[in-house]
């Protein structure tokens, strides 16, 4: 394997981890708004390390090249514009974010009284 | 072609097939989401997913300006859904909506897509705080019917 397909193979596994941790964090994130910092941060960094990895290929082409550079600044634009309108559209619905359960264990540990914490 | 160069086309299937699971795994999302949001926000990483799995496809497959062009139609299409489907299903407070027509709550609903849980989570909390407020207010009932439009709606 060429220098160049070692770094393109390297910086392609590194976005696979990003996209992996992105997806996995839509599982198990508690509310939208986490699950939406997932998708809109994560997986643009996951693109962009993908697609980086990729222009290193040593068969890319002129035109191959020109596509995958136009399809990656369209997608970097357009994936957290597409998730940060989903959000505000369920901010306007009037989706609550998460927040601490349990109010009292919370003020106990930050030795609050009365929900009003030391200053 | 030597050997190592198809090394590399074997490390680009594997992950293809990385990102086919974690498409797999985000359509958990699409599907358990208790609101409708979280299902779009999960479809927005699915095709995300896909435009990446096409990508690797034509590059392992040697066609990467042919696949190249399928995902950015895909990208194209992955960036209008969401965008119009939040619009869609937005529902705001004071019962007004981007195009001016009445909030979605007070339009007709299609049978099968409208169920989201945002609405009917919603319509339970209306319903207990408005239980609580005639619990507590009484016989004020009748005074705060008159000024409504007192401090209380100026929120």
């Amino acid at each position: 394997m060429s220098a160049l397909g070692i770094v393109s193979i390297v910086l392609v596994f590194v976005g696979l981890f990003f996209l992996v941790v992105s997806t996995i964090a839509l599982l198990i994130m508690p509310d939208l708004y986490t699950r939406a910092h997932a998708v809109a941060k994560s997986e643009t960094l996951a693109l962009l390390m993908i697609f980086g990895g990729l222009f290193f290929h040593p068969d890319l082409d002129i035109h191959a090249a020109f596509r995958l550079v136009f399809v990656l600044v369209f997608s970097l634009i357009a994936n957290p514009a597409a998730v940060h309108a989903l959000v505000r559209a369920a901010r306007r619905s009037g989706a609550e974010p998460w927040t601490i359960v349990d109010q009292e264990g919370a003020d106990a540990e930050l030795g609050a009284v009365d929900g009003r914490r030391p200053s | 072609m030597s050997p190592f160069d198809s090394s590399l086309d074997t490390l680009l299937i594997v992950a293809m097939l990385v990102v086919t699971l974690m498409i797999a795994v985000g359509l958990y999302r699409v599907f358990a989401g208790p609101t409708v949001f979280d299902r779009l926000v999960a479809v927005a990483l699915v095709s995300v997913n896909g435009v990446v799995v096409l990508v690797l496809l034509g590059f392992a497959y040697e066609r990467a300006s042919l696949f190249l062009d399928i995902a950015l139609g895909f990208a194209l299409l992955a960036f209008l859904l969401p965008i119009a489907l939040g619009r869609y299903f937005e529902d705001r407070d004071d019962g007004t909506s981007a195009d001016g027509l009445p909030s979605p709550r007070s339009r007709p609903s299609p049978q099968g897509i409208v169920p989201h849980g945002l609405v009917s989570e919603r319509a339970r909390r209306e319903q207990e705080r408005g239980l609580a407020e005639h619990r507590s207010s009484g016989e004020d009932t009748g005074r705060r019917d008159a000024d409504d439009t007192g401090p209380e709606d100026a929120r």
